[in-house]
C-alpha cells in the first residue's frame, strides 16, 4: 500500500523524519517496502494564466500563449492538447531544472519560448502526462506551488501482512504509531444534517444471504452537483497513484484510504426498480448474468459470485468492481453511497476468477469489521455534502442481521512474561492497549475465550484492585487478569496470545532479553581441518593409528636427528612404567615405524598408516608446546591387489599426488616446494613444502639403513617406505582465513591445445606453467602436462613434455585466430627463455 | 525416365533392406550413388536434354538420390544398433568375481567414537574445548578443590615429568581453563588424552581418551545434568537405553554421582558384561562445587553448573564388543580393516 506521509500527518502530527518513521514502522511490525522522497520544487516553477493562445503557424498542435504569472507575461510555446486561453496552470522558467532537463529560452518553429507548461508526471506528482495541469480559476498567479501539491513529501510503499486489515486505512496506521509513539491520533468526526425526507420512501435494501454479506448499509443524498475535484483532493489521489475521476468518486476513495472501510456510489436515477421505491438487492448472480463494469470489461457471472443488484439487473460485483450501468458521471444528480460488509472468502474467489483485484477487494478480502461502516458512510457524507453540495436524505438503509457482539478478553501479565520472556508492569500494558484502543474494563480471575459475563470472572484479589486498593500481591487460587474490550476494527484479536503478540511488538522484540550468548569458546576452523585431513587420508587408503604419548629416547635417536637438538626439546617423565616409555614423544614417526614393523611381521605387505596426535617440546623455564602432526607411512602397493588390473609399487609421484590432494582439500597455497635433507630421508627423494619461511611439511623415502634399526628390512622385502611428515597446527593456521566463492561458470566455449617440446631437464615444470599462465592471466584457464618422454631421439640433459593448456574468455567466444596469437606467445617465449625445440 | 527413376528407388529399397552388415552397405552405396550407379549416368544424360526439361528433371534426379541416401543411413544406423545390442546380449560376467573397490583405509575405532560423542554433544549446543595433556598442579589438583595429601596425587597414580608439571589425570583441568578465560553461559565437552600410573591390563590403560562436559549458567540443576545424560544415552545407544545416577564422592563436585546407563549387551535383564547387575558405569558426574566457582571467579550465588565425565576406550569397547582395552592400542590391521 502506497501512502503520503503528510497525508498520514492529517490524522497524527509526526515529526520524524523518513528514517526515524521508517524504523518505527519496521519494529511495530509494518514493512516499509520502498520510501520515495518527492522533493520540494524550485521557486522558479510558479501559478501562470494562460491568456491567449494561438496557433503556431505550420504546426498543427503548438500553440504560442501569453502567460500571465501576476507581474509579468511570458511567452510560451506549448504543444498539449488542453492548452487554451483563460485556463491557470503551471509554469517553468528558464533555469529550471526538471529530472536531467534543465528549462531554456528557446525558439521553437521560429516562435521564442520562455519556458514550459507542465504535466504531472513533468513535475514528478504522478504518472499522468495527458495535458498540463489545469489550477482552479481561484487561484493566485507567480507564487511556488509547492503548497498547492503537498511537497515536499515522502512516500511510502508498504507491506500490510494479511491479518492487519485495520492497518489498510491512514487511520488505522496513525492508531498504531500513536500506541507506539504516545503520540495522540487526531481521528475526524463526521458531522452532517439531514433532510426531512426519509430515505426509507426512496429505497429499500436486502440481503439474501448474510454469510456472504453481514452488513448492508446505503445512504441517499439527492440534488449533488458531480464535478471535478479540487487540487487538493486530486493531488492526494494522484500521489497514491489513484487517478481522480470525479469528486464523488474521488470522495468515496479519500475515505477509503482514510478509514480502509471501501465505498461505493450509485447514480440513484439509473437504478431500476419493481415497485413503488429503488431496491437494492445483495444476491448470487445468476449463471450466464453479464454485467460490464467500470474497467469497461463485460464479465459473464456465475451463481458463486455476489452482485449488488437493483430490482432489475446487477450493478456491481461486491466488493470487487461497480458496474458501467449505475456509475456517477457528471450528469448525476442523485446517489447512493454503500458501505457494506462481504464475505471475504467470496470477494477472493470471484477476484481471483476474474483476475480483477481491486483496491476494494484487496480490503474485503482481508476481513473488513462491519461497525466501520458508521465511520466511514459519515465521513464520506460529510465530505460530498461539503464539495459536491445537495441534500442528504434522513436516516440510513441497514441491513445488519445478525449485530457483532462485543468482545471481552483476558490477559495476564505472567503469561505475558512466561512467553516473552520478560515483565511489563500494568501500567505500561494499559498504555500500550489504550493507544491501540483496546478499552480497559476490570480486573479478574483468569477465564480464556471472550467473556460474556463478567461476573464469572469475579475474584477477591481483582475486586480490592478493582476497588483501587493496595496491589494485593498475596493471590491464592486466583490469576491476575486484566480484562478488555476490544475495538471491533481488530477483527484478529480473538485470544489472549493476541494480546500478547501486540504488547510485545509495540515494546519493541529488542527488549526482548537474550538469555544465553554462544560464548565461542571452539576453534572450529581447528576442528574441521583434523576432520577433513583424518577423512581425507583415510579415503587414500590409509589407516589410522593410535599410540602411547611416550615414547623411548633411543627410539627417537634412531631417526639421526640431531641429537642435543632432540634431547634438549625431550620432557622426561619422573615415574616412567618402563625405559622405553620414558619421554613424551616429539615425532609421531619411530612409533609409526613400530606398527609398520609389527604388521609387517604379521604378514602385510602394503602398508598405508597415519597418526593425527600431539607432541610435545620443552620450552624455556618449563614452559613447553603441545602441537598437533600429521604422520603417515607408505609401504606397498599403490592399490589393493586385485585380479583384473595391475597394479603399481608407490612412487614420488604417488605420494606427492596424496600431499597435493590435502593440500587443495583444505584449500592451502603452498609458496614453495624445496629438495631438502632430512637425516632419515634419502637426499635425492626428500621435500619440503614452504609458507613463506615457515616449513607446512615434509615428505621422502625413507633410508633403508634407518628402516632395519627399527627392525624392517627393506632391501630383503624389495619395498620402499614413504613417510609424510605434517605440521598440523602451522596447516590450520594457512587456511585460517580462507573463504570459498564461487566462480561463475562460463558462458562461452572452451578451447583447448597441446604443444610438445624438448626442454632442459633443469627447468622446473613449476616455473615453466607459471610462465605460460602469466602470459595471458584472462583467457588462460589451465596449463597440464599429460606426457613426459626421456630416451631416444631426446638429447642427453633433456626431456620432451607435452602441454594440455586450456582458454576461455568470459565475455566472448574466442576466435581461432586469437587462439593461435595466444598460442604462438607462449611458444616464442620459451623459444627465448629456454631455447626449447618444438616437436 | 521417370517411370525409371521410381523403379530404381523401389529396387534400391529392396536391396538396401537385405543388407546385413557394413560392407553389404558399403556395396549398396557404391551400386546406387558410385559413380558408375545407374544415377550417375542419368546426370551425364542430362546435357542431352532441352534447356527447358534440364531443370526439372535435374530436380528429380535430385530427389532420387537424397531418398536413397535417406534409406542407406536408416539401414546403417539400424545395424550399428544390432551389433551394439548383440555385443552387450554376448557377454557372460561371473557376478561373484570381486569388484573392484576405491581404496579406503579408516579411521581408528578410538576415533570413531569420539567424532560420534562430539557430533552428538554439537547437536545439543555444546562446543568443544581443547586443552593441554601437560597440566600444572594447579589446574589438575588444587582448583578441582583436591586437598593436597588426596592419594590420587601420588607417584603411583599421577606421571610427573621433569619439567615440573605432570601429565592430567583427566580432562577436567580444560574447565578450569575455560571457566578462567570465559564468562557464563558456559556449554563446553572436552576430549582428550588422559593419563594414569596404571598398569595396562584388560580393563585400564596408561593412556586413555576422556569427554568431559560442563554447562554453566543461571539455574542450572541437577535436573539440567540427568536430561543431558539420558539425551546422550539415547543418541549414543538407541531409544531403549536408560540412564541413572548414583551418590558417590569427588573433590570438585557437589553433590556428586556415578553415571550407570542400562546394560546395552542384556537390556538390563543381567548378563556377563554387566556382571548381572543389569548397569553399566560409565563415568561422574555432580554439580560444580562453589569452591570450584570461587576459584575461577564465578560468582556461585548467581551461577551453578554441571560436569560430567565420560570413558571413550570404555565405550569404544562396549560398542564394538572389544574384550582387551590394550587391543586398541596395538594398532593391528586385522583390527583396524573392520573399522572402514
Ligand atoms: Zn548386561
Amino acid at each position: 500500500m502506497r501512502i503520503s506521509y503528510n497525508w498520514l500527518k492529517d490524522y497524527i502530527p509526526l515529526q520524524y523524519s523518513t528514517e526515524e518513521i521508517k524504523n518505527i514502522l519496521t519494529f511495530s511490525g509494518i514493512e516499509v517496502e520502498a520510501v520515495e522522497e518527492m522533493p520540494a520544487l524550485q521557486d522558479t516553477i510558479v501559478t501562470a494564466k494562460i491568456l491567449s493562445a494561438d496557433k503556431v503557424e505550420g504546426s498543427d498542435h503548438l500553440h504560442v500563449c501569453q502567460v500571465d504569472t501576476g507581474d509579468q507575461v511570458h511567452q510560451v510555446v506549448c504543444g498539449a492538447a488542453n492548452c487554451r486561453a483563460g485556463i491557470t496552470c503551471v509554469l517553468a522558467l528558464p533555469g529550471t531544472r526538471l529530472g536531467d532537463i534543465t528549462i531554456k529560452a528557446a525558439k521553437l518553429r521560429g516562435v521564442a519560448s520562455n519556458g514550459m507548461l507542465c504535466s504531472e508526471r513533468e513535475l514528478g506528482i504522478s504518472e499522468n502526462h495527458e495535458g498540463i495541469i489545469e489550477l482552479g480559476s481561484d487561484i493566485a498567479l507567480g507564487h511556488n506551488v509547492n503548497d498547492l501539491f503537498g511537497l515536499p513529501d515522502t512516500m511510502f510503499e508498504f507491506e500490510i501482512t494479511p491479518n492487519r486489515s485495520d492497518l489498510l486505512g491512514l487511520l488505522g496506521i496513525a492508531r498504531d504509531l500513536s500506541a507506539s509513539t504516545g503520540i495522540p491520533v487526531n481521528t475526524p468526526t463526521p458531522h452532517f444534517t439531514e433532510s426531512d425526507l426519509p430515505v426509507s420512501s426512496l429505497l429499500s435494501v436486502d440481503i439474501a444471504d448474510e454469510n456472504l454479506c453481514s452488513r448492508y448499509t446505503a445512504r441517499v443524498i439527492r440534488n449533488v452537483t458531480v464535478t471535478e475535484s479540487p487540487l487538493w483532493l486530486k493531488t492526494k489521489l494522484t500521489k497514491i497513484g489513484l487517478k481522480s475521476i470525479n469528486n464523488v468518486v474521488d470522495i468515496t476513495n479519500l475515505v477509503m484510504f482514510e478509514s480502509g472501510h471501501p465505498l461505493h456510489a450509485f447514480d440513484f436515477d439509473l437504478l431500476e426498480s419493481t415497485g413503488e421505491i429503488k431496491e437494492i438487492k445483495i444476491r448470487n448472480a445468476n449463471d450466464g448474468e453479464i454485467i460490464t463494469a467500470l474497467d469497461g470489461k463485460n464479465y459473464k457471472l456465475d451463481i458463486n459470485d455476489l452482485v449488488i443488484a437493483d430490482g432489475v439487473k446487477p450493478i456491481a460485483i461486491a466488493g470487487v468492481i461497480g458496474g458501467m450501468n449505475s456509475h456517477i458521471t457528471e450528469s448525476t444528480k442523485n446517489i447512493v453511497l454503500e458501505s457494506a460488509v462481504f464475505d471475504p472468502g467470496s470477494v477472493r474467489r470471484t477476484a481471483y476468477k476474474y483476475k480483477l483485484t481491486t483496491d476494494s477487494s484487496y480490503r474485503f478480502e482481508r476481513h473488513i469489521s462491519a461497525p466501520s461502516t458508521d465511520y466511514s458512510t459519515g465521513r464520506a457524507v460529510q465530505i460530498i455534502l461539503e464539495l459536491a453540495g445537495g441534500s442528504l436524505c434522513k436516516g440510513i438503509c441497514d441491513s445488519y442481521p445478525i449485530p457483532l457482539a462485543e468482545s471481552i478478553l483476558g490477559l495476564r501479565p505472567t503469561r505475558y512474561e512466561s512467553i516473552i520472556g520478560y515483565k511489563l508492569s500494568d501500567e505500561t500494558i494499559l498504555k500500550y492497549l489504550s493507544g491501540l484502543g483496546l478499552e480497559f474494563v476490570q480486573y479478574g480471575d483468569w477465564k480464556a475465550g471472550n467473556i460474556t459475563d463478567l461476573a464469572s470472572v469475579y475474584c477477591y484479589h481483582a475486586e480490592q484492585i478493582n476497588l483501587g486498593n493496595a496491589v494485593f500481591e498475596e493471590k491464592i487460587g486466583c490469576q491476575h487478569t486484566m480484562y478488555f474490550r476490544i475495538p471491533h476494527y481488530r477483527v484478529d484479536l480473538e485470544r489472549e496470545i493476541d494480546i500478547i503478540e501486540e504488547l510485545a511488538r509495540l515494546d519493541g522484540y529488542d527488549k526482548v532479553p537474550q538469555k544465553t550468548t554462544i560464548s565461542l569458546i571452539m576453534d572450529r576452523h581447528a576442528y574441521e581441518v583434523k576432520r577433513r585431513a583424518k577423512s581425507y587420508f583415510s579415503g587414500c587408503g590409509f589407516f589410522e593409528v593410535i599410540n602411547f604419548s611416550f615414547d623411548d629416547p633411543e627410539n627417537i635417536a634412531l631417526l639421526g636427528l640431531d641429537e642435543t637438538f632432540q634431547e634438549a626439546n625431550m620432557i622426561s617423565l619422573i615415574n616412567p612404567q618402563s625405559s622405553n616409555q620414558s619421554v613424551m614423544r616429539t615425532t609421531l614417526i619411530p612409533q609409526l615405524l613400530k606398527t609398520m614393523q609389527y604388521n609387517i611381521n604379521h604378514g602385510e605387505s602394503n602398508v598405508r598408516i597415519y597418526e593425527a596426535n600431539k607432541v610435545y617440546l620443552r620450552g624455556n623455564d618449563g614452559a613447553h608446546s603441545e602441537n598437533m602432526r600429521f604422520s603417515a607411512l607408505v609401504m606397498g602397493k599403490n592399490t589393493e591387489e586385485h585380479w583384473l588390473e595391475k597394479n603399481s609399487n608407490t612412487g614420488f609421484y604417488h605420494i606427492k599426488g596424496i600431499v597435493d590432494g590435502l593440500l587443495n582439500t583444505l584449500n592451502l597455497k603452498i609458496s614453495d616446494v624445496q629438495n631438502n635433507t632430512t637425516p632419515y630421508l634419502i637426499d635425492s627423494f626428500s621435500v619440503k613444502y614452504l609458507s613463506g619461511a615457515s616449513e607446512v611439511l615434509r615428505f621422502g623415502k625413507l633410508k633403508p639403513e634407518v628402516a632395519s634399526k627399527f627392525g624392517i628390512d627393506l632391501i630383503d622385502l624389495k619395498q620402499d617406505i614413504w613417510v609424510i611428515d605434517i605440521d598440523l597446527n602451522s596447516v590450520i593456521e594457512l587456511g585460517r582465513n580462507f573463504e570459498r566463492k564461487f566462480i561463475p561458470i562460463p558462458k562461452f566455449p572452451t578451447v583447448e591445445r597441446d604443444i610438445s617440446f624438448v626442454i632442459s631437464n633443469e627447468v622446473p615444470y613449476s616455473i615453466l606453467r607459471e610462465h605460460i599462465m602469466k602470459i595471458d592471466h584472462q583467457l588462460i584457464c589451465s596449463v597440464n602436462v599429460f606426457d613426459e618422454y626421456k630416451g631416444k631421439q631426446i638429447p642427453e640433459g633433456f626431456r620432451s613434455l607435452s602441454l594440455h593448456i586450456v582458454l576461455n574468455d568470459s565475455g566472448k567466444t574466442l576466435t581461432i585466430e586469437r587462439v593461435d596469437k595466444v598460442i604462438d606467445t607462449i611458444i616464442n617465449m620459451l623459444l627465448e627463455k629456454w631455447q626449447i625445440k618444438m616437436r | 525416365m521417370h517411370q525409371q527413376l521410381l523403379d530404381l528407388i523401389d529396387k534400391a529399397q529392396i536391396d538396401i533392406a537385405q543388407c546385413s552388415s557394413p560392407n553389404d552397405i558399403l556395396n549398396a552405396k557404391a551400386l546406387y550413388l558410385g559413380k558408375k550407379s545407374y544415377l550417375n549416368t542419368l546426370f551425364s544424360q542430362l546435357r542431352e536434354l532441352s534447356a527447358e526439361e534440364r531443370p526439372a528433371f535435374g530436380q528429380k534426379i535430385n530427389d532420387a538420390r537424397t531418398k536413397i541416401e535417406e534409406l542407406l543411413n536408416f539401414k546403417e544406423k539400424a545395424l550399428k544398433t544390432q551389433n551394439w545390442d548383440k555385443q552387450n546380449a554376448g557377454v557372460k560376467t561371473d557376478f561373484s568375481m570381486p569388484g573392484i573397490m576405491p581404496e579406503r583405509g579408516g579411521l581408528h575405532p578410538l576415533t570413531i567414537i569420539m567424532h560420534e560423542i562430539e557430533d552428538t554433544f554439537l547437536s545439543m549446543g555444546f562446543e568443544i574445548a581443547e586443552g593441554f595433556d601437560i597440566e600444572d598442579e594447579f589446574h589438575n589438583f588444587d582448583a578441582l578443590n583436591t586437598p593436597k595429601d588426596h592419594p590420587s596425587r601420588n607417584l603411583a597414580d599421577t606421571f610427573y615429568l621433569d619439567n615440573g608439571k605432570l601429565l592430567r589425570t583427566q580432562t577436567s583441568p580444560v574447565q578450569i581453563r575455560v571457566m578462567e578465560n570465559f564468562k557464563p553461559p558456559i556449554r563446553i565437552i572436552s576430549p582428550g588424552r588422559c593419563y594414569r600410573n596404571d598398569k595396562p591390563d584388560p580393563s585400564h590403560s596408561p593412556v586413555f581418551s576422556q569427554v568431559e562436559a560442563l554447562v554453566v549458567d543461571k539455574g542450572v540443576s541437577l535436573a539440567d545434568l540427568r536430561d543431558t545424560l539420558q539425551n546422550f544415552a539415547i543418541l549414543m545407544f538407541g531409544p531403549n537405553v536408560k540412564s541413572r545416577i548414583r551418590p558417590h564422592f569427588f573433590p570438585f563436585t557437589e553433590p556428586s554421582a556415578e553415571i550407570d546407563i542400562s546394560c546395552v549387551n542384556c537390556g538390563g535383564t543381567g548378563c556377563r558384561v554387566c556382571k548381572n547387575s543389569g548397569w553399566l558405569e560409565m563415568g561422574g558426574a555432580g554439580m560444580v562445587d562453589p569452591n570450584v566457582f570461587n576459584i575461577v571467579g564465578i560468582d556461585p550465588e548467581i551461577y551453578s553448573g554441571f560436569a560430567f565425565g565420560l570413558g571413550i576406550e570404555r565405550i569404544t569397547m562396549l560398542k564394538y564388543n572389544i574384550p582387551d582395552m590394550r587391543i586398541l592400542f596395538e594398532n593391528d590391521l586385522r583390527m583396524l580393516r573392520q573399522f572402514r
